[in-house]
């Protein structure tokens, strides 16, 4: 909400700083209306009597996107987006390190599933996820996770016939 | 009653070993998910649809419907002796339910919510058997504009009335648009936003984006925290049983409950939240006993867990007959659907009257089986909330890669999974909902082609929604929904 934010400097810093996150986020979704704008003008228009063609709905989309994003924008500069504690976010702060072993396990995951095999890229991806919720038992994780990925591979693949890769595994 | 001899049929379709085998795994695995926390039946749904090429759409639909409602009595187990929500339809639950467990009403609280769950539940079949007949009359006789302006009543509706924001809400549901858009037009053979990237020609999987902004974003945002929130497990120590007090306190709310969750989950008003929310402060509102409420009042767990209930029934009811779905799962049930080349909606009724009706009858079976995993059994599923959370969540992943891969067999999937459980990530952060995503990716292109089918009778003249009085009618009623909570609040400042 418009909060009037009469004493300038001083109380506009201290009770509603701008948050760069939320900035980012409503520039993000204007980037996506916008970028789906121009995409939009590439496609065809209408063909024969049918009036209206596969350049309808993504105009549509964008604008409201563009129409999103600018409202998201004002909500960020003055004051924060409704109803978000960004106080409540600062005490208790992102853990990027969990992050980053979490992102490595998936990345990890795609780039290895085909070359590898499902069992030992989902071992992988197991140990990896559970080190980034910070435990450090790799062997006991590498045993638990190389058994669930045996047992869902086994069922998934001979009971469901779902063709996972079999890597350089033998079965 | 012709309504009769179809169910008939139906239960004798329900009824053979193979169907209610797959009627129970779909209840039991609905429980499990619906009491571990970080995996929702839209997520399980969506792992399983792989599973749509190996098994017939009966045995397939009934299992997808048990994970929907089987999650939603699964739910209450979590929120009353965790206090997190299992499911966000449990919110109430949470509050009530635990101060409950606090108190060492932890069994009783168990009790009302699985039984209340079990009316609800066998009502509101009852009542899905016989208004979707009336619904589909009805639906028959609407052609492209009164679909079109249902489905936007559906948008407005869902995006703006869940979660905390409208503005956030209809941003998620615009992202889903964009994301449905991605792929080649249906209707033109026009490649749309897809770069020439093969994968992305056959457009983005509804699993990858399901499983993504549920099951990775989740992952990510817990681990972010993790260490940060302290979960204490409540001890059940009373009896599961009710006592005759616990009876007399809880039909009442049941019963209203039931209503109240049935209405809201049949009109495409979106979710199960609210209609919990409306029972909560409804039996507050008539309780005897208004000290005990915030401290523990079986009666604010009854209520809402048997309107949490009966608005599942309700989603499927509306997805059934109109082809709406007005919740993330019922979203993804529409997709098992689409897998089988089938359209929900009054059609389905008229050329897939069998299936209708087994699904229809496996509901009643199902609500049985659910009353026995969750009353007598349920300390089985106490023991799920004990798995460390570094090996749930590890475990989730493996079978988010596992489900996203197996849909298509391209390691490309697996990318787009890990970018948009940033997606979620981030969405969850700035507390934007993420179930309007999903309504809006897999509603969309059915939107759109209504829409275009619209104007191309109209040859191009947009006023054909506004002449036909229906679809007037509910366009009006989603400008009201939009405008309405901002007039007011304008009119109050002024």
């Amino acid at each position: 909400m418009g909060q009037p934010r009469a004493h300038g400097e001083i109380s506009g810093a201290a009770s509603a700083p701008r948050h760069a996150g939320q900035i980012l986020v409503a520039a993000g979704v204007l980037a996506l209306g916008a970028a789906l704008a121009y995409g939009s003008t590439l496609l065809p228009e209408a063909t024969g009597y049918a009036k209206v063609g596969p350049r309808l709905m993504p105009t549509i989309v964008s604008g409201g996107l563009i129409l999103l994003g600018l409202v998201l924008l004002k909500e960020a500069l003055y004051g924060g987006f409704s109803g978000v504690d960004e106080s409540e976010a600062a005490a208790s702060p992102t853990d990027w390190r969990a992050i980053a072993w979490i992102s490595a396990a998936i990345i990890a995951n795609g780039i290895l599933m085909v070359p590898v095999g499902f069992v030992l890229s989902g071992t992988l991806l197991f140990v990896l996820a559970a080190r980034g919720f910070g435990n450090k038992a790799w062997v006991k994780n590498a045993v638990i996770g190389l058994v669930i990925a045996v047992v869902t591979y086994a069922f998934f693949n001979y009971g469901l016939g779902l063709g996972l890769p079999r890597g350089i595994l033998p079965v | 009653m012709e309504v009769l001899t179809f169910l008939a049929n139906g239960f004798s379709l329900a009824l053979t070993i193979q169907n209610l085998l797959w009627c129970l795994v779909g209840v039991t695995l609905g429980t499990a998910v619906g009491v571990l926390p970080g995996i929702g039946p839209a997520v399980t749904v969506a792992l399983l649809l792989p599973v749509t090429t190996k098994i017939d759409p009966s045995g397939a639909l009934i299992m997808f419907a048990g994970i929907y409602y089987g999650a939603m009595y699964g739910g209450s187990t979590t929120s009353i002796l965790l206090n997190t929500p299992g499911e966000s339809a449990t919110i109430i639950t949470a509050m009530e339910g635990n101060q409950m467990a606090k108190r060492g009403r932890a069994g009783a609280a168990l009790s009302t919510s699985a039984i209340g769950s079990f009316v609800a539940g066998t009502l509101t079949v009852v009542a899905l058997t016989f208004v979707s007949p009336i619904v589909v009359d009805v639906a028959l006789r609407f052609g492209p504009p009164e679909f079109f302006a249902l489905m936007v009543l559906a948008f407005i509706t869902v995006a703006a009335v869940l979660g905390a924001s409208a503005l956030r809400g209809l941003t998620a549901l615009f992202i889903g648009l964009a994301i449905g858009l991605v792929g080649i037009d249906n209707q033109s053979g026009t490649a749309r936003f897809a770069f020439e990237i093969p994968q992305l020609l056959d457009g983005i999987e509804v699993v990858t984006v399901a499983v993504g902004l549920f099951a990775v974003g989740e992952t990510l945002w817990v681990a972010s925290k993790e260490g940060r929130i302290v979960d204490a497990m409540m001890k059940m120590t009373d009896s599961i049983w009710m006592k005759a007090e616990d009876w007399k306190r809880s039909w009442k709310p049941w019963l209203r409950g039931t209503a109240i969750g049935f209405l809201f989950g049949a009109i495409p008003a979106g979710g199960a939240e609210i209609p919990t929310f409306l029972s909560y402060a409804l039996e507050k509102k008539l309780t005897k006993h208004p000290e005990e409420f915030g401290k523990g009042a079986i009666e604010g767990v009854a209520g809402p867990e048997a309107a949490n209930n009966a608005s599942s029934t309700g989603t499927i009811t509306t997805l059934l007959a109109l082809g709406l779905p007005t919740s993330a799962t019922a979203a993804i049930l529409l997709a098992a659907f689409q897998q089988y080349g089938l359209q929900p909606g009054p059609l389905l009724f008229v050329n897939s009257a069998d299936l209708v009706w087994t699904l229809i009858a496996s509901m009643y079976i199902g609500n049985v089986m659910l009353l026995v995993l969750n009353l007598p059994l349920v300390g089985l599923w106490v023991k799920l909330l004990k798995i460390p959370k570094h090996l749930l969540y590890a475990g989730i992943l493996i079978f988010a890669t596992l489900g996203v891969y197996g849909m298509r067999q391209s390691s490309f999937d697996i990318f787009l999974l890990y970018a948009i459980g940033v997606l979620g990530f981030l969405m969850r952060r700035y507390d934007f909902p993420t179930g309007p995503v999903l309504i809006g990716m897999i509603l969309g292109p059915l939107a759109e082609a209504q829409l275009r089918r619209s104007l191309s009778i109209s040859q191009g003249d947009w006023m054909i929604f506004l002449q036909k009085p229906l679809s007037a009618t509910l366009l009006a009623i989603t400008v009201l929904i939009v405008v309405g909570p901002w007039l007011m609040k304008k009119i109050k400042k002024n």
